[in-house]
């Protein structure tokens, strides 16, 4: 018995020897880095990094560190250099890149993040149209380092933006027939506003799409259960109105259909939409009314996603991942370099149907 | 035998020897027309009993003649143990069990031996103390072997009950009786149960848990292989089921085997609750234990190495909780976990109105002062006082006492490696569960080896209908316990036709 239980001890001591009890992280002798962001100043990059304070009790402070260093890859060692105790990375919440320095690419920081297993992959990242620095300065000032990324997972999961995060950005930026899409911040009188979508063409930002078409892009990317859409027309007066639309349920099918010149895809939608804010309540129930009016938004809708479409299709950038679906559905598989946006038309369905209360 | 070392070969001798003690009499009665000598330890007998039904009667006697033999004693004395020996063993050993030794002549080889044991000493209550439950009968084992037979025979009312005695301990001499159900209880377990037992060589049996650790099949372990119970509707139970049971005189505890795991999750109100109440109850004791194995372990973990599990809205209580604390997260836990055991130990060994004072000062007072003098956080006292308390979830006080022994190794693996540690120290319980066995039979029956039908009883407790058969892994003789109602679909009475 006594040779058995030394046959266990000696291994276990010799475990423990050998790790030398791992890598001791406190919880409270770490700084944690929340927010972090990136500018481009001409050649150099400068980093800044919000940090959560817990030290009073009942209140969240924020700490603003910012340094420019020549590559994106010396900056949390130069950061470091700035701060009282270790900085770690694990609780970041949102990256936030600024204008220029997405215009350049971004992939020498997303490539580096998908090798990081202490970052969480359900991060945010977002692109600006001010500086970085900016924007996390005016998170600072609202005493809160997740400010940015709780705005954003907020308008994620009751407003118009497509949802996305660390994973789903990976996924598309490594996707061949697909591109990358990332929720746009812009301050509006020195407060924070998420205003639309970036879209990419691989690693650079090329255009931003508004509110209301980031509703459309969400609609065709996920089952949407939240978002409003505002509609230039209303059931009395037709297209002088406007009305606001609840979307309750939305449904995306997308089908390819082979033919002799260009594959079709036929992309139909499936919308459960409430009316909110009539202006003539009267109006609204007399039910003859409201199929013409679900035929005009039909029709309406279809128009601005076929835009949305032509504008993707001019900045060569597929956040839709259309691409992606021909070249899965061809046989024998397409190359990946065969496949693009002009190689097959689109037609775009859409149902609505408005519930009545 | 143990006898002195000077040779006692006659009776006359031992009882000589025997009245060094001054609780040993030897009496001369006189009868009509002879003497008698009546030789037993005053303090292990019944006096007034002693008078009426063996002097009295003897002296009351109208016949003419003198008793001549010993075995005319026989048909005077109205005691149902009685037995005539010369066997200077038998004598000795019975006159340490309540016996009156009785002889013609003084120098008579050949003696009567009458039972007339007292039952001083013995407790009058049975209650179940110490596993208590709400609903259900509260009858209990007491400090003797008769009585507890007693009670179990009120229950099981079959001739197929069977009591097996043999004595164990050469100071001692306790008996030992090892019951199970003829023609349901494999036998092999019984003999399995018989051999190891007779195997013993030990000189006191203070209580059935000793023979329990002596017999149990691997001894270098903190899990219970076998139940101990002072329930009667548990042993009923496992008699029932075809588990042996076993019980030592002078020991309210009954053993029974082979026990698993899951056992020891069991609370008879289980059985007395609906079904659905008794699973969910049951289902809560099992993530009790697990939370009460992992709680602070966790916390050591995340504390140390795993920051960023750590939620963003929970990021500023836990770090505000231990921003003033000097020490790392090990040592804190450790000073708490270590407070609660003192408490514990305590609490458990002082009269119940100064254990319960204690446990207000121990909670209470040391909790909140800690926590002002910041030694420890407060959150962690939250956790450590819910994994203590979900510790005691468990029915079985035994299987409680290594759950709450087995945090401690999770917590040190977890100071070390993090969750790597955790999952070591999962890693090694497994393996040695996995390994364990209750009289041969597997330990961790029916995960594995596994078997479907043993879940019916496991981790739920399922309907009387569906439950109807003893477990399988015991290899009873008779699988069946009853015949389950049929389930028919039945018209109520104002369904319409």
């Amino acid at each position: 018995m006594v040779k058995s239980l030394f046959r266990s001890i000696i291994p276990l001591t010799l475990c423990l020897v050998l790790t030398a009890c791992g890598n001791e992280k406190l919880i409270n002798e770490i700084m944690l880095v929340q927010t972090l962001g990136f500018d481009s100043i001409g050649s150099n990059v400068r980093g800044s990094i919000l940090i959560g304070d817990y030290r009073k009790k009942g209140e969240v402070n924020a700490a603003l560190l910012d340094t420019v260093t020549t590559s994106e890859l010396d900056i949390i060692h130069a950061l470091n250099a700035k701060a009282k105790s270790p900085l770690e990375y694990g609780q970041l919440g949102i990256i936030v890149f600024g204008n220029e320095y997405s215009r350049q690419g971004v992939d020498a920081v997303i490539e580096n993040l998908c090798r990081d297993t202490r970052i969480s992959t359900r991060m945010q990242l977002a692109v600006t149209d001010k500086s970085a620095y900016d924007l996390l300065h005016a998170a600072k000032k609202m005493k809160d380092a997740y400010m940015l990324s709780d705005m954003i997972e907020q308008s994620m999961d009751n407003g118009n933006l497509p949802s996305t995060n660390l994973q789903q950005a990976l996924y598309s930026f490594y996707t061949n027939g697909r591109d990358l899409y990332l929720p746009h911040l812009t301050l509006e009188r020195n407060e924070l506003k998420a205003d639309g979508v970036a879209l990419f063409k691989d690693e650079k930002y090329v255009v931003q799409v508004g509110l209301e078409q980031s509703l459309l892009l969400k609609m065709l990317l996920e089952n949407t259960k939240n978002g409003s859409y505002l509609v230039p027309d209303s059931i009395k007066n037709g297209n002088g109105g406007l009305t606001l639309l609840r979307i309750l349920k939305s449904k995306t099918k997308y089908s390819l259909t082979k033919r002799p010149s260009k594959p079709l895809m036929t992309i139909e939608l499936l919308i459960n939409a409430e009316i909110r804010d009539v202006p003539n309540r009267a109006q609204y129930h007399a039910s003859d009314l409201i199929p013409q009016f679900e035929h005009r938004i039909e029709a309406y809708i279809a128009n601005e996603i076929n835009k949305l479409l032509a504008l993707c299709q001019k900045y060569e950038t597929d956040p839709l991942g259309l691409e992606d679906i021909v070249i899965r559905n061809s046989q024998p598989p397409m190359d990946s370099s065969q496949g693009d946006i002009s190689g097959f038309d689109t037609e775009v369905k859409v149902k609505l149907d408005i519930i009545s209360q | 035998m143990d006898n002195p070392k000077t040779a006692v070969n006659t009776l006359t001798q031992m009882i000589h020897a025997l009245q060094k003690s001054s609780d040993f009499k030897t009496n001369t009665i006189a009868l009509p027309y002879q003497e008698i000598f009546i030789s037993y330890f005053i303090t292990l007998i019944d006096e007034t009993k002693l008078q009426e039904s063996l002097i009295l009667i003897l002296q009351r006697r109208s016949s003419e003649s003198p008793i001549r033999s010993t075995e005319e004693l026989l048909p005077l004395i109205p005691i149902h143990e009685l037995e005539i020996t010369d066997c200077l063993e038998v004598i000795h050993q019975k006159l340490f069990k309540g016996y009156v030794v009785i002889r013609l002549n003084e120098d008579d080889q050949k003696c009567a031996l009458v039972h007339i044991p007292n039952q001083i000493g013995f407790r009058n209550s049975n209650d179940t103390e110490n596993e208590f439950s709400v609903v259900g009968p509260k009858v209990g084992f007491i400090e003797d072997l008769d009585t507890n037979i007693h009670l179990l025979r009120l229950q099981i009312n079959v001739p197929s009950l069977i009591v097996k005695e043999m004595t164990i301990g050469s100071m001692s001499h306790t008996r030992v009786a090892i019951l199970y159900i003829d023609g349901i209880t494999n036998e092999e377990i019984v003999s399995r149960i018989e051999k190891r037992l007779k195997e013993i060589d030990f000189d006191i049996v203070f209580d059935s848990s000793q023979l329990d650790q002596i017999i149990a099949d691997n001894s270098n372990t903190p899990f219970p292989l076998f139940m101990s119970t002072e329930r009667r509707d548990r042993v009923v139970y496992s008699l029932i089921s075809g588990q042996v049971a076993f019980i030592s005189d002078g020991s309210p505890y009954f053993i029974t085997g082979p026990s698993t795991l899951f056992d020891f999750f069991i609370s008879p109100e289980d059985y007395y609750l609906p079904w659905i109440l008794g699973s969910f109850f049951r289902l809560i004791r099992i993530f009790g234990v697990i939370f009460s194995l992992f709680a602070s372990a966790l916390y050591v973990g995340v504390m140390t190495f795993h920051y960023e599990v750590v939620p963003h809205s929970l990021l500023g209580p836990l770090i505000y909780s231990r921003i003033n604390v000097p020490f790392t997260p090990l040592l804190e836990v450790l000073f708490l976990e270590i407070t609660i055991e003192f408490l514990r130990e305590a609490g458990a060994r002082l009269p119940t109105k100064i254990g319960q004072t204690l446990g207000i000062v121990g909670g209470i007072i040391i909790g909140q002062a800690a926590v002002e003098a910041a030694l420890t956080s407060n959150i962690l006292i939250i956790i450590v006082s819910l994994s203590a308390l979900a510790s005691f979830a468990t029915p079985i006080y035994k299987m409680a006492n290594t759950i709450r022994f087995l945090r401690f190794p999770i917590i040190v693996l977890a100071s070390i490696w993090g969750g790597l540690g955790i999952f070591i120290g999962v890693c090694f319980l497994l393996v040695h569960i996995t390994r364990l066995k209750s009289l041969g039979f597997p330990y961790t029956v029916p995960i594995y080896p596994f078997r479907a039908a043993g879940f019916k009883d496991s981790f739920l407790r399922l309907p009387y209908q569906i439950n109807h058969s003893r477990p399988s892994y015991l290899r009873p003789k008779l699988l069946q316990r009853y015949k389950p109602k049929d389930v028919k679909k039945h018209k109520q009475e104002w369904d319409e036709n």
